[in-house]
């Protein structure tokens, strides 16, 4: 039985990496992903000067340029910027997947329900999502921080509030027009109900663009943690994290240059490589390239 | 502007054509040695099935297939002694719509939606006026005023040409506001506009009903005349070709099998592919069950099935009664709405157990609503619909929901009824899952279920675990009619099952619908627009015509002797496989 289930599955995998491989920018991209994700999971493991992770302080090593011995240099507390840079890794990329995720299951969830039912239901979900939409997002975890108080969590919560209506629009776009194929008239012609036809005929077929706007939509998420960790909410030091490191170094700046640049320039490439990979995860799952 | 040469100038010769394509199992040859030449005055109808190359070798006249993928491998298109493959670019836009002029499948998509109807004309008027400027009658130097003048009578007159009446102030008119007929016209106008010498037609009349479909052949078939054109003639339709065409070419796998006269090869066909494709198209003269199809591009040695015998019909099953079905007019301003659409009016019909009762009608007839009023996804406005002694309008979701399982539909698209996502033992079983779920089957049950439906349609086990898209048409037609049977159905709507299909997937299937039906007793609904598959199939039959009932009867007597007005023309428009009977070439 297993023979038979492999080989469709496989061959259908064979073909989406080889039109993956076509475009050299997406594995460029799912490269830096890659890389990332191994940093976030190694932490500490992974970082030359752990102990510098874990608050220590090092006066005789303050602000020295990048060297053998300090690949990323120090900062002005002595600490190794490329041991910050990596454990810094761990937060943002936790706090991007976080948002995200649950971002996209909110979002989903009124989507599905504003575009299956439609009526009454749609246009009130809908206006709640325009009225989320019109409250830009960084104010709104501005004031949901001084309202909970600063913190991981919070902070988390108060960025995916303002990212579902995103999702929901796509979403109730999606099965909208799902509910309306064959299929799906089929499935009711059978006399599936409304639970059937939402999780085993329409939702599972709109996996797609919803895979790609969350991948596309990480590198955001890292960057609005990151700058809601500069102007002060969220992660406090010495906990690393990228928008703080950077917020911390820029009284550094020009002088000591590295201690801004390198985490930076972490925020960069985590953006960049999502969104390539977001464009090459387009291509690969657009249903029309697909036989 | 050239005089038209001689009568019997070679207007287009393909030599020896081969052509690849690379794709993901590396490159395929998809045009091998297709060789043929048409001459001025003659319509070159080119048949084959899905896959056959037919499209491939149109488009390569105006060098229109991307290469890459595609690359020739040798072999020459010569249009009026020019070698095609090795112009420039530059030279193929002139030529395209110029000298070919090229009509599609889809007119729906093959205007442009926001452009008025004139604009679009007006546009490749000018071109062509660009290269040739006596085309438009003017001298060299013209204003840009009265160039756009000239070109706008230009269209006028093609536009009157090919049938549209009141042409001059249709100009002005969007593309929306056109028939699919109307817009075939517009096209064919458009493809006409350069005065070219060869015009390739890509199946122009697969999208549009029978009785639209006789009027553009008789409009091309009138422009050949007049113009003295080459035309090759792309379709899949023996029919067509036998009621239009002058000569044929039989593709198969990319190969011309068999061409010649259309007398010659269809009457005497000499190639086992030609003849198995002619057993393939259903005729009045055929029995159930004698309709012979294709294995492996051969004709199939037997017929498919034997032909079962069968319990009479028995009392009625289905009886429709009165059904009035209206939907909401547009919206019109703030709070007032446009008259209602009528979509069926006072339809009546009854259908006994056991029988096969065809539905036939033109696209908009309101075919497709009745079977949708039928399984309760729409609400009718009036009258009554039983089933066995059970009045569907007057039961509630959860008691209708018992009675979904005795009545099932199979769909006209196999690409689109089928969840992609899904395998194909979870999309047969899947009923079984919503009626038999409280039975609580096992799942080896399921999967035994399964298997065995599978088999019933003539796959196997070993499909069980595979995803649509790896099945072929017919294949995916068969999982349908498997999962139709699932929930042990004794009333079946087939709502146009075949018309996706190659004729000779098209044949097996029919037969596999007769054979179930005498061995499991199924009644049959059969919705469709083809002619001769309803005479095969059904018993009794019925024409609806917007939205009313205009004939119902036995098929034979509807067949022989039709009484109302609609019957008589749609059985007129029935292209007959037959060249001999086409009212075209005997003139």
């Amino acid at each position: 039985m297993s023979g038979t289930t492999a080989h469709p599955r496989l061959e259908s995998w064979r073909r989406g990496l080889y039109r993956f491989r076509q475009s050299w920018v997406s594995v460029l991209g799912l490269v830096i992903v890659m890389v990332l994700l191994v940093l976030a999971v190694g932490g500490d493991a992974l970082a030359p000067y752990p102990q510098h992770v874990a608050g220590m302080v090092d006066t005789k090593a303050r602000l020295l340029a990048p060297s053998a011995t300090y690949w990323f240099g120090t900062n002005e507390l002595g600490q190794d910027v490329l041991s910050l840079v990596i454990a810094g890794s761990r937060i943002s990329m936790l706090a991007g997947v976080a948002v995200v995720v649950a971002g996209a299951a909110f979002g989903v969830f009124v989507g599905a329900i504003a575009g299956f039912f439609g009526g009454w239901l749609d246009e009130a979900l809908m206006r709640i999502a325009d009225l989320k939409l019109t409250v830009p997002g960084l104010i709104l975890a501005m004031a949901v921080a001084a309202a909970l108080g600063p913190g991981i969590g919070n902070m988390i919560f108060a960025i995916a509030l303002s990212w579902w209506p995103g999702y929901a629009r796509l979403v109730r776009g999606e099965v909208m027009a799902k509910r309306e194929e064959t299929f799906v008239v089929a499935a009711r012609a059978m006399g599936a109900g409304n639970a059937r036809l939402l999780w085993r005929h329409i939702l599972p077929n709109i996996l797609s663009p919803i895979i790609v706007k969350m991948s596309l939509d990480m590198g955001f998420a890292i960057l609005t943690v990151a700058s809601l960790g500069f102007i002060g909410i969220g992660v406090k030091p010495p906990t690393p994290e990228w928008g703080s490191l950077l917020s911390v170094a820029r009284t550094n700046m020009p002088d000591y240059w590295w201690t801004a640049i390198f985490p930076g320039l972490a925020i960069f490439l985590a953006v960049f490589g999502f969104n390539l990979l977001g464009d090459g995860l387009r291509d690969l799952l657009d249903p029309k390239a697909r036989r | 502007m050239p005089a038209p040469l001689t009568n019997d100038e070679i207007l287009l010769e393909i030599d020896d054509l081969n052509l690849t394509m690379r794709s993901f199992e590396g490159e395929i040859q998809v045009l091998n040695g297709v060789t043929f030449s048409v001459r001025r005055g003659e319509i070159w109808g080119i048949v084959g099935e899905t896959g056959s190359g037919k499209s491939l070798t149109g488009l390569s006249v105006s060098r229109l297939v991307p290469t890459p993928p595609g690359r020739y491998l040798r072999g020459a298109v010569r249009f009026q002694g020019r070698d095609m493959l090795a112009q420039t670019e530059e030279t193929m836009r002139t030529l395209r719509g110029r000298r070919i002029g090229m009509i599609f499948q889809d007119p729906t998509t093959n205007l442009n939606p926001a452009f008025r109807i004139g604009t679009q004309l007006v546009d490749v008027a000018l071109h062509a006026a660009r290269l040739e400027p006596s085309l438009l009658g003017l001298e060299a130097g013209a204003s840009r005023r009265a160039r756009r003048k000239a070109a706008e009578k230009h269209a006028v007159a093609m536009l009157e040409k090919v049938g549209i009446p009141n042409a001059a102030a249709r100009l002005r008119d969007y593309p929306h506001q056109f028939s699919g007929g109307m817009k075939q016209r517009v096209l064919i106008a458009m493809a006409l506009i350069g005065r070219p010498d060869l015009l390739v037609a890509d199946e122009p009349t697969t999208a549009l009903d029978v009785s639209v479909q006789a009027q553009i052949l008789r409009l091309i078939h009138g422009l050949v005349g007049e113009h003295n054109l080459g035309v090759l003639f792309i379709t899949h339709n023996l029919g067509v070709v036998a009621q239009l065409c002058t000569h044929v070419a039989v593709m198969y796998a990319g190969a011309i099998v068999e061409s010649g006269t259309v007398r010659e090869v269809l009457k005497n066909p000499r190639h086992d592919y030609t003849r198995g494709l002619l057993a393939s198209v259903p005729t009045p003269s055929m029995k159930r069950g004698e309709l012979r199809g294709l294995a492996g591009g051969a004709l199939a040695a037997e017929p498919l099935a034997p032909p079962p015998p069968r319990a009479e019909p028995g009392p009625v099953v289905l009886s429709v009664e009165n059904v009035e079905k209206h939907f909401a007019g547009a919206r019109r301003g703030l709070f007032g709405r446009e008259a209602p659409v009528v979509a069926l009016q006072d339809v009546s019909l009854s259908i006994r157990r056991g029988e096969s009762f065809g539905l036939v009608g033109e696209s908009g007839s309101g075919k497709t609503t009745l079977t949708r009023c039928i399984l309760q996804l729409e609400k009718i406005s009036a009258g009554r619909i039983v089933f066995d002694g059970i009045d569907l309008t007057s039961h509630s979701a959860r008691e209708m929901q018992a009675l979904r399982s005795r009545i099932q539909i199979v769909f006209q698209d196999p690409y689109a009824s089928l969840n992609p996502r899904m395998t194909i033992r979870d999309i047969i079983a899947e009923p079984l899952d919503i009626h038999h779920g409280k039975i609580g089957l096992t799942p080896r049950q399921r999967t035994d279920r399964a298997a065995e439906l599978l088999e019933q349609v003539g796959l196997g086990p070993q499909h069980l675990n595979r995803f649509p898209h790896e099945f072929s048409g017919g294949q995916r037609q068969r999982i349908g009619i498997a999962r139709a049977l699932a929930p042990k159905p004794d009333f079946l709507i087939l709502d146009e099952p075949t018309s996706a299909l190659d004729v000779s997937v098209q044949a097996q299937v029919l037969n596999l619908l007769h054979d179930l039906q005498s061995r499991l007793g199924l009644t049959y609904f059969f919705i469709s627009h083809d002619l001769g598959v309803i005479r095969y199939i059904c018993d009794r039959v019925a024409l609806i015509h917007r939205g009313k009932l205009v004939e119902q009867g036995e098929t034979e007597a509807v067949f022989t002797n039709p009484r109302s007005d609609y019957a008589k023309m749609l059985l007129a428009a029935m292209p007959d496989p037959d060249p001999d009977r086409s009212p075209l070439l005997r003139a």
